[in-house]
């Protein structure tokens, strides 16, 4: 109550005092000054493969790569640019797995004869050292006698340390097991020589450890490639493994979520996929605005709802052609498997959008898709406009 | 007696101070009858900029002071303090639009909009594509208690071969005419964009579908949960003074889109600044310009788009030349041959034993056809409106009412109800009536008339989204910083997810998302980029206006298509485990 009272009081004074002051001053108070809000932020790097590093936006690590592969020597004229400390050249295939063995010898999986399972392989050097984080500098010391896995390569193997790999047929010891962001998401990882006997030779990204200004290492970088070839360079944080094809979930996280197969080549990319795996993961069901449908069951639902949405928005006319789900193939030119052989994705409005160039694609067909959780080809380095891939459930 | 002897009796008159001869003095003399009003109507305007003043700032100020000296000298500080600035606001000492009157703009705004009944004037637009590439517009905007509105937006000139920009929308009882071109990604036209004419007769009061541009009377949905302004420098236009406040473009949604909503207008990037300039007596807008705030991804938003938007000159400003308050002309709905026409199905009916509101007088009642039935009531006073609307059979799934708004479960007499997070709207659902209450007033407005209608409402079925069942289950990050601007989060589980909403003023709004995970998903975005948040590295996906970051087992996004980087920061950076 006395506090009330003194308040009051205060109050009263105050009312005099400012009407006094205004009447006899004229005060008057000049206008807050304005800012302009921006939003512009540091090139944010990293010492850290892994995105849990205290300090990030110190010095840090850049992933390099093109399209199809990297230009002979561009690993030693990367490492002449200012600033570049280390490079590691990571190359990359496809690999025909057969016999996994567990570490007491026992037979843990193996493919009915003339098939084989699609094993992304990839190949480092010493040089590999100098840009992952310390505590793991000597995980790398196993690839002098054996392959390296990642954590959901192992479990989607089944085999961890002391298991056996035999690939193109070379028998592989498993090594040590490591953290899919470490390894850039790979399925096995070899050392450069190991690799030469599996035909693994195509150079593929590049970690570059770098201590200075982003913007003009990437100008640099520009001036080392024809004017035409496009180049992607993301920083830890920017996308959630350092390797080529950035924009899509890699093989081994394709693998445990909608299961692993093997194939049988049969021709012109074309391929035959184990009865095992189309029997339990594909589905046909009648989908809105593209009919009947073949695609795996863990992501129908997620089609029908994108589709649905379009079509309870009056927005059904943006799909005007489909191109498939399912399509157990090579992507076209390459020995890598489509996504399609899982059924994970889906071709919409090919005939307007040609792999490679400008889309035609309605903003508001993508952005539903992308909201159920495909990802979009047209925002690849190498545009697939036709192509939505999933990558995630949507979000909430 | 000469008038200037009796006008300082006025005041004191006005003050219940005795003043002989003043009464025989007005009946004889008009202008002494003039300065009364405006006296009057001065001291009416003050009032309510004082008196909503006082609980705003005495518990700010003394939050503020330490701590340790709860009493002694702190009391009669703190209260010395708020009667200075009281003192200073009632005396007239800030004469101009001063960052304490600015700081009285959302209550005010809020508590002013009943005095306008009517409102009628004319103003010019200036959208700038790129510097030497202008449009110019002469604007005509009339306004009616309780809902008659009118806006005839002309193009006066553009680069030639342009599509024509003209556009009209005005709203009489039961009718409503839109007209103008589509919006199409071109300004010199797109295939099936010509110019449309729609008549929708059987408008309900205060539609959601055909809603009146409200704002451009009194901005109420801008300042409703509005932080405080900064404050501009004082401008006279149209003869009358304005007081003038900086707002984010997001939060000026409702306002630019009440003016801009029909037609095809250039875009206007959410991060930008808005200057508005409010007439200091009614709270009428009477100037705006909208400006660019020079950032990475705001320059890659105009690229991409062909803007030029230099930060020096306002690329779209709007100011009044003339405006009155009374004697505006008749608003009225011209129907030609050619217009398309929607019905809108609402009937009006008799009022009747209709719900009471003690906020306002009823001005309608109806029954709105159409797959759900429902019976409408509105209320109005002003500018100001209350609507009330009961469906006897919904099934939901998600409360009658609600499209998409986010809500928060309240405590009624009768039950249990739903509060719109922005407090716009409350939603009850009976055992066998479903309401929904929603109006341009505050918060307690609203719930008092819900709490009058004392219906049994219940809580909702677990599988519709308003649904809070199983919140608490699995909280990892919670808000636990106060985000200036919003209103106190909301919280709800959708499947693994945790997902918590967050609403601001005009069209602001943020959902944090948190699911179980080590890492993101690769990114949608070309032009994603590493940032630094909590510690970590995260993930800014501009054309997505996504921040996302994985921090111990959890994936975590904030996701706002309304804010800048800076601010989902901001908000990442305000989470914390309970």
């Amino acid at each position: 109550m006395r506090r009330a009272l003194r308040f009051g009081l205060g109050v009263l004074v105050g009312l005099l005092v400012g009407a006094a002051a205004a009447l006899t001053t004229g005060l008057t108070v000049p206008p807050v000054a304005t800012t302009a809000g921006t939003t512009t932020t540091t090139a944010p790097v990293s010492t850290s493969l892994l995105p849990t590093s205290t300090d990030p936006l110190s010095t840090g690590l850049l992933l390099v790569w093109t399209s199809g592969g990297l230009s002979e020597g561009l690993a030693a004229q990367v490492a002449s640019l200012t600033g570049v400390t280390a490079v590691a050249q990571v190359n990359a295939d496809l690999a025909a797995l057969t016999d996994t063995t567990n570490s007491k010898g026992g037979l843990v999986s193996r493919p009915e004869a003339g098939m084989y399972i699609p094993m992304e392989v990839a190949a480092v050097d010493e040089s590999m050292a100098e840009v992952v984080p310390v505590e793991w500098q000597a995980g790398l010391e196993g690839l002098s006698d054996g392959a390296l896995l990642t954590e959901t390569s192992a479990r989607v193997r089944g085999v961890g340390m002391g298991g056996m790999l035999t690939i193109e047929g070379v028998e592989l010891r498993v090594a040590g097991v490591m953290p899919d962001v470490v390894l850039g998401g790979s399925e096995v990882v070899v050392s450069v020589e190991t690799a030469e006997r599996l035909g693994v030779a195509t150079p593929r990204y590049l970690l570059v450890a770098f201590d200075g200004d982003r913007a003009q290492f990437e100008a640099q970088l520009r001036g080392l490639l024809p004017s035409d070839l496009p180049v992607r360079v993301r920083a830890p944080g920017e996308t959630p493994f350092l390797r080529h094809g950035d924009a899509v979930l890699p093989q081994a996280i394709i693998k445990d979520t909608f299961g692993e197969f093997a194939i049988r080549e049969i021709g012109g990319g074309d391929l035959e996929l184990d009865r095992a795996w189309r029997e339990a993961n594909l589905v046909t069901e009648e989908v809105p605005l593209l009919g009947q449908v073949t695609c795996h069951v863990g992501m129908i639902s997620a089609l029908r709802s994108a589709m649905t949405e379009l079509e309870q928005a009056n927005l059904g006319f943006l799909v005007e052609t489909f191109h498939g789900c399912w399509n157990p193939r090579f992507i076209g030119g390459a020995r890598s498997v489509s996504r399609h052989a899982w059924g994970v994705a889906v071709d919409i409005n090919y005939q307007a959008n040609v792999t490679g160039q400008t889309t035609s694609q309605d903003a508001r067909l993508v952005e539903t898709m992308e909201r159920w959780g495909f990802t979009w080809g047209g925002n690849w380095l190498v545009p697939d406009a036709a192509h939505f891939e999933w990558v995630s459930p949507p979000l909430p | 007696m000469r008038c200037e002897r009796v006008r300082p009796l006025i005041s004191a008159m006005l003050d219940g101070l005795p003043a002989p001869g003043v009464d025989l003095h007005l009946e004889g003399c008009a202008d002494c009858r003039q300065f009364l009003a405006d006296i009057e109507r001065l001291r009416r305007a003050v009032r309510i900029e004082s008196a909503e003043t006082l609980p705003d700032l005495a518990p700010r100020i003394l939050a503020r002071l330490p701590r340790r000296h709860p009493t002694g000298w702190l009391a009669p500080a703190a209260g010395a303090l708020v009667g200075l600035v009281i003192g200073l606001l009632v005396t007239g000492g800030w004469t101009g639009p001063t960052p304490t009157l600015a700081a009285t703009v959302p209550e005010s705004v809020m508590a002013g909009q009943s005095r306008v009944t009517e409102l009628f004037g004319s103003f010019q637009v200036i959208e700038r594509i790129r510097p030497g590439v202008t449009r110019m517009y002469e604007g005509e905007l009339a306004f009616r208690s309780t809902e008659s509105v009118s806006l005839i937006l002309t193009q006066a000139s553009g680069p030639p071969g342009w599509l024509e920009n003209s556009t009209m929308f005005i709203v009489e009882e039961e009718e409503a005419l839109a007209a103008g071109p589509f919006p199409c990604p071109s300004f010199d036209g797109c295939e099936g964009a010509d110019p449309f004419r729609r008549l929708t007769v059987g408008r309900d009061p205060f539609s959601v579908v055909t809603p009146a541009p409200l704002d451009l009377v009194v901005p109420v949905d801008v300042f409703r949960n509005s932080s405080i302004p900064p404050a501009l420098p004082a401008r006279v236009i149209a003869g009358r003074e304005a007081i003038g406040v900086e707002l984010i473009a997001s939060q000026t949604r409702p306002l630019l889109d009440a003016l801009f909503g029909l037609g095809n207008w250039r875009e206007i990037h959410d991060t930008d600044l808005v200057h508005v300039w409010l007439d200091r007596e009614y709270l009428v807008p009477l100037g705006l310009a909208v400006i660019a705030v020079q950032s990475d991804d705001r320059a890659v938003w105009a690229a991409r788009r062909g803007f030029i938007d230099p930060s020096s000159t306002p690329y779209l400003e709007l100011t009044y030349s003339e405006v009155g308050f009374e004697g505006g002309p008749a608003i009225e709905v011209q129907i030609e041959g050619g217009d398309t026409v929607v019905d809108a199905g609402y009937r009006p009916a008799a009022i009747g034993d209709a719900p009471v509101s003690a906020a306002m007088p009823i001005v309608a009642a109806g029954r709105l056809e159409g797959a759900v039935p429902s019976d409408v009531w509105a209320w109005s006073d002003g500018r100001a409106w209350i609507r009330l609307d009961r469906a006897a059979d919904w099934q939901g799934p998600g409360l009658f009412g609600n499209l998409d708004g986010v809500v928060s479960p309240i405590a009624l007499p009768g039950g249990t109800g739903y509060r719109a997070a922005d407090g716009s709207a409350i939603y009850i659902h009976g055992i066998d009536q479903d309401l929904a209450i929603s109006g341009s007033v505050g918060y307690e407005e609203l719930l008092e008339l819900a709490e009058s209608l004392l219906v049994a409402g219940q809580p909702v079925p677990a599988n519709w989204p308003e649904s809070t069942a199983g919140v608490t289950e699995g909280v990892d990050l919670v808000v636990i910083t106060d985000l200036s601007g919003f209103t106190a989060p909301i919280t709800k589980k959708v499947g693994d997810a945790l997902v918590i909403d967050l609403v601001g003023s005009g069209s602001r709004a943020a959902r944090i998302t948190q699911q179980p995970g080590d890492f993101l998903r690769p990114p949608f975005d070309p032009d994603a980029r590493a940032v630094a948040v909590r510690g970590t590295v995260g993930r800014f996906s501009p054309s997505l206006g996504l921040l996302e970051w994985a921090e111990a087992g959890v994936v975590v996004s904030v996701a706002s298509s309304q804010l800048s980087v800076t601010e989902l920061i901001e908000i990442a950076n305000a989470l914390a485990r309970p």
